[in-house]
Formats: structure tokens, sequence, C-alpha cells
């Protein structure tokens, strides 16, 4: 086994003293070359999964830990590598709208990677590239291609972004609330590509996403977080089935059930105004959860090992620590699966 | 005159004249709402959810135009036939939006009280400074924010925050019908069911009816009493949202509440067949026969219209239609 990317107890923190933004604290996860999984960030707005992201792809340093590519730290690896990295690892982004200039066709878009990295010996090959993607993503080439994109539809834009990461043959793809501004209808099958993709041509994805029933429809394992702290992680079915930690629980419950017969349930936690709770020591959510305890106020409380999932909360001080993922335990947790 | 309904929309068309040709955006839709009553209005990009409150409203824009049909506003004002004037009174008094961006709905640059100040006084409302001041606490207070709110701008607000001060304001002169049109799209599930539970909260006070627009079956189920699903400018399919989510009737209602995921089944994704069609050239028959799983000979030449089915669920499916040429090929689901 080796590890394709590894944060290791990374911190972020934006400004300084007593006006100092954690965004992240002391996350860590592993994506495995050999397996190709799927892991779901999920989180509301604010709780830095953004910011993990930006840190992945190498847009933000780490304040503190360390981001590995290949086992190397992603801000001191040489041009080449750097390069390497870039094809290796490429990303989503939400909205299909902001990554194309409304002035060229669309397929200068998909033409541009394969000039900058060479992919191509001639313009033939590339087509042919191009068209192979777009079948792969489920696009007919004839009716996309030669297109503007306010020509195109919301789904064929996100479509066309995805066939764009997928021809750069990458190990890694980092998709940042990829359905999140698309219709229900075509939600479900752009995430089938996006499952296609990871069968298929063995690429990993980190799904971002505030939807956890997004994450569990395609993802393995689901990773929650709040202000920046990781609370609960594990495999997705346990966690959105039997959340542990508040947190995820008040999540979970505040998704609104198809059924009309299944009334909302109404926790004490959801009628506090979150703008008005910010703990700076202690667990991040002690301010709005209903179980807390004195020690939630002045303690970080560690990861415990509940069941298959980690949760960082003080309700399980009774079970053992939750080790931090190394190469064993990720292959044990894929393999549950 | 008055029926006792608090809007009754009869046979109305909406369609924007544009250089590429005309498109019917809103498609001969009827429905009525009563006083206090809770409708959802669901479909796709596409399907004249929006463009229905826009015409609710008058609001609708160049090229757009309402070409037929009736409003009827409390059983005695006619919507399309009422002046300018009359209707920049109505709005926001007897109807009002409670927008789907929060964030581009208030004015940066002023505090949140001279914006309820503004509202008031541009219907007339005059209060002094300090009755104006307890009216905008209360308001506040009803939505879940604190009074001192007032003295903010918008930007100290947070998303959630804001859409609460849109829903106040909303609120603010008492209307009788409110519109929100995907109030909680940019907002995470937690905030979502509190602003939910806020606008439920304020409607039952005043007695409003509430028409919620969206596409998120999730919210319709645990919202609303009645559901509307729109497809292609047409309603195809309006009931108790109880008896629509335990029986759907038409195709398009049953591929929607199909798809929706839950965490008791094993994941699995399923997808709506293909794509709506171009607004420029709706199929002809039966707008959704194109993706349709269940359609027969006839569907692409013969128009269904709403009628109803059973209990107070119509549908607009020839599957339903016995009187029609056609017989149907599937059996119907029960």
């Amino acid at each position: 086994m080796s590890s394709l990317l590894e944060m290791r107890s990374v911190s972020k923190i934006f400004g300084s003293g007593e006006t100092a933004t954690h965004a992240l604290t002391d996350f860590s996860h592993i994506v495995d070359e050999d397996k190709p999984s799927i892991t779901a960030i999920a989180g509301e707005s604010g709780s830095g999964k953004s910011t993990a992201a930006r840190l992945i792809l190498g847009f933000e340093k780490p304040t503190t830990g360390q981001v590995l590519y290949r086992g190397k730290d992603l801000q001191s690896i040489s041009g080449s590598e750097r390069r390497q990295f870039r094809q290796e690892v490429q990303a989503i982004f939400q909205d299909p709208f902001g990554v194309y200039n409304p002035f060229y066709r669309v397929d200068r878009l998909l033409h541009t990677p394969i000039k900058s990295f060479k992919l191509a010996k001639n313009k033939a090959e590339a087509n042919e590239k191009i068209r192979v993607a777009m079948r792969t993503v489920g696009l007919n080439p004839d009716e996309v291609l030669g297109r503007y994109p306010h020509q195109l539809s919301g789904g064929q834009r996100q479509r066309i972004t995805i066939a764009r990461a997928l021809l750069l043959q990458p190990r890694l793809i980092l998709a940042d609330e990829p359905v999140s501004m698309v219709d229900a209808s075509l939600r479900a099958s752009i995430l089938d590509s996006l499952l296609t993709l990871n069968r298929e041509f063995r690429i990993s994805f980190m799904y971002i996403t505030h939807d956890l029933t997004t994450a569990y429809q395609i993802a393995e394992r689901l990773m929650v977080l709040f202000r920046g702290t990781l609370v609960e992680s594990g495999p997705v079915a346990d966690v959105v089935r039997a959340p542990k930690h508040p947190y995820t629980q008040l999540l979970v419950s505040s998704i609104p059930s198809p059924d009309p017969t299944k009334p909302w349930g109404q926790d004490a936690a959801s009628a506090k105004d979150p703008a008005e709770t910010f703990g700076t020591t202690g667990c991040p959510f002690a301010s709005r959860c209903a179980h807390v305890m004195p020690e939630c106020r002045s303690t970080v409380p560690p990861k415990f090992q509940v069941g298959r999932a980690a949760v960082a909360c003080f309700l399980y001080k009774d079970r053992p620590l939750a080790g931090e993922p190394t190469a064993n335990s990720q292959q044990v947790l894929l393999q549950t699966r | 005159m008055t029926n006792g309904n608090a809007l009754d929309v009869r046979d109305l068309y909406v369609q924007f004249n544009t250089r590429a040709g005309v498109v019917r955006a809103v498609d001969g839709v009827s429905f009525s709402l009563k006083p206090g009553e809770r409708l959802g209005l669901v479909g796709e990009s596409g399907s004249g959810k929006s463009t229905i409150a826009m015409a609710l409203l008058r609001m609708i824009k160049p090229p757009g135009v309402i070409n037929g049909g009736s409003i009827l506003l409390g059983g005695s004002t006619e919507i399309t036939k009422v002046t300018d004037k009359e209707m920049r009174a109505i709005r926001f008094a007897r109807i009002a939006l409670i927008p789907q961006g929060a964030m581009n709905s208030l004015n940066p640059v002023r505090r949140i009280r001279d914006q309820f100040l503004d509202s008031m006084r541009a219907h007339g409302v005059k209060l002094k400074s300090d009755e104006a001041k307890e009216r905008i606490a209360t308001l506040l207070t009803s939505v879940g924010l604190r009074p001192d709110v007032a003295n903010k701008f918008p930007h100290e607000l947070s998303g959630g925050m804001k859409q609460r001060v849109c829903i106040a304001m909303a609120v603010s002169l008492k209307p009788s019908v409110i519109i929100a049109d995907e109030p909680t799209s940019a907002l995470d599930v937690v905030v979502q069911r509190q602003i939910m539970e806020t606008i439920g909260n304020v409607q039952e006070e005043i007695g409003a009816a509430v028409i919620l627009i969206g596409h998120d079956m999730g919210l319709m189920a645990q919202f609303v009493d009645r559901l509307g699903v729109m497809y292609g400018g047409k309603l195809v399919e309006d009931g108790e949202t109880k008896e629509a989510f335990r029986s759907p009737q038409h195709p398009y209602t049953q591929v929607l509440i199909d798809s929706l995921p839950s965490f008791d089944e094993e994941p699995r994704l399923v997808k709506i067949p293909g794509q709506m069609h171009s607004p420029l050239a709706p199929p002809p028959g039966c707008v959704f026969h194109p993706r349709c799983p269940k359609r027969f000979a006839a569907c692409d030449s013969i128009v269904p219209v709403l009628r109803p089915v059973q209990g107070h669920q119509r549908v607009a499916c020839l599957l339903y239609a016995s009187s029609y040429p056609a017989q149907p090929q599937l059996e119907p689901v029960s």
C-alpha cells in the first residue's frame, strides 16, 4: 500500500490573536493509491470543508501539519512533481457556470489540459480522447462540442467539467459540492458518473458536501466536520443510520423525511441560534449540545472508538481512544463494506 | 361573490415572446388556495413554478406576458386587471414574497430597521418612532431574532438571519397569501428546519395561506398540506400531500418520489430518464411522454387534462382517462 495523498494533523488558522478563525483543526486523512475510495466530507457552511479542499489542492498552506503527496510535503515538492500532482489530483467545483469563460466554446476547456500536459500527439488524437471522455460521463459529443456555455444546461456543463478531469487520468478527484446546483432529477445521473469513474477507472474521490443523502448514495466513508473539527467519522451507513455525535444526530434529524407521516424531530438544539454561540475552548458544539457536561466546555474531546466510527465526544469517554488513521485502519474500514 | 378562498387561479397562461420563439412558461394552470392552507409547487428548473409565483405578484417582466386566465385574490381582486398603482398597494399588504436569495434581497447600505420602515411607509402605515421601533422588535422576535438586529446592516447577519429578516418583512403587513420561492435553497439542513418552522409559526399566527415553491420533496412532505406537481408549464398532479406520497398517480410524480433516497435502504441512484424538452418546442400530446416510463400510443397525440381520480387528487394523465380513445397498455398503479 502506498498513500497517494495524506493530510497529517492539518490545521489552518486565518488571522491571529483574538480574531483568529480556526477554519480547520487537527485534520487527518489518507487516500490510498491502490484502493480507490470515495470519502465524503460533510458539514454546514463555515464547517471548514472548503478550507480542507483548498489545502488538499495546495491553494492554502497549512498553519500546522502537513499535506503529503506521494509522501512528500506539498509545500516543498519540485516543479516536475508539482506538475504530476496537478495531473493526478483534479477538482470539480460547485458552480458549473463559474468555470467557463463565456466567450469561448466549451471545447476549449477540454483542449487546454490536453495541450498543457501534452496528452495527445495530434489534433485527431485529442479529439478522439475528448469524445471518449464525454461518452464516459454520459454526454453525446455531437450535441455539446462547438457550443458556448450558455447554450448548455447546468447538468451538461457539470458533466463537461467531469470529462475534463477524466481526460487527465487522475488518481484523485476532489469534488466540492458537485451536485448542489443541479436539479434533483439530474443529481442521480451525475453521481452515477462519479461512481463509474471510481469503479472503472479506479479514481478515488473526496466528496465535499452539506447533503448527507448524496453522501450516503455514493461514499464509503463519511467525515463530519463542525467548526473545523472532525466530530465523527466512519463507514457512511453506520454514521447516517446510527449517528453517535450529538451534532451528527442533529444533522441527520434535520433532513426532511420524504414521508409526511414521519414528522421532523423537534430537537432542543435546533431552537438555538448558531450565530450566538461561539465557544472558544472545549468542544465546539458544547454551547448547542443538549448533553453538555462541565468537561465539554473546558477540554477538547479526543476521538473515541464507538463501533466502527470515531467520535469526538465525552459521552463515549468509557470507550477506547480511536487511533489516528493509518494505512491499516483505512484498509480495515474499506473492507468492512 | 366570494367563495371564501384566499386565491383562485383559473386557466393561467404566461408566455415569453423571445427572439427564438414563444415559450409557454405557464400553460393553462388552475388551482385554489384556502385561507391558512399550505400548498407546495414542485418541479424541476423550467417547469414554470417560479413563473407562477411572479405572475401571482404580477412581476412578470417583458418579454414575458400574462396572456390568459384569471388570478382572483380574496374572492374579489382580479390581479390581472388592477392598475399598477393598485398592484403596488396589494403587494406586501395582501400577497407577499419570501425570496429565494435572502442575501440579494436586502439593501446592503441600509440598516434593517430602515428597510422595514420603507415598506411600512410605502403602504401608508404611519407610526410614531417609538411605536415603529416596538413593531419592528415584535416582528423580529416573532421570527426568532433579537430586536437589536434592527440596528444592523445585512452584511453583519448570517444567511439564516437574513432569511428570517425577509420572513419578518413578508409578514409585517399581515398578508393573506405568502409565496415562499425556495426560501431555504442556500442554507444547510439545520438552518433550513429552523427557517421552515419559523415560516410555519408566523403563518399560523397571522392566518395566511402559503405557497411553497421548490424541488425538495422531503421539504414538501414535511411542510405542505397540498402538493402540486409541475412539468413543462403544466400542473400534472394536485392533491393532499399524504395521498400524493402514499399513492402518486402521475408517472412523473411516481419517479420523483421513487428517486428519493432513504437511509433505511441500501444506497441506490434512481435516474429520471431523458431531459426536459426545449421550452421552444414542447412535444405534441402529453409534455412528459418522451420521458415517461408508462407511455402508450395515444400519449404523443392527445393532451391530457387535469381531472379528479380518487379522493382529492387530480391528475393529468391518459392512464386514468378511460374515456379517451386509446386504452392504456399498462395496468394503472393502485
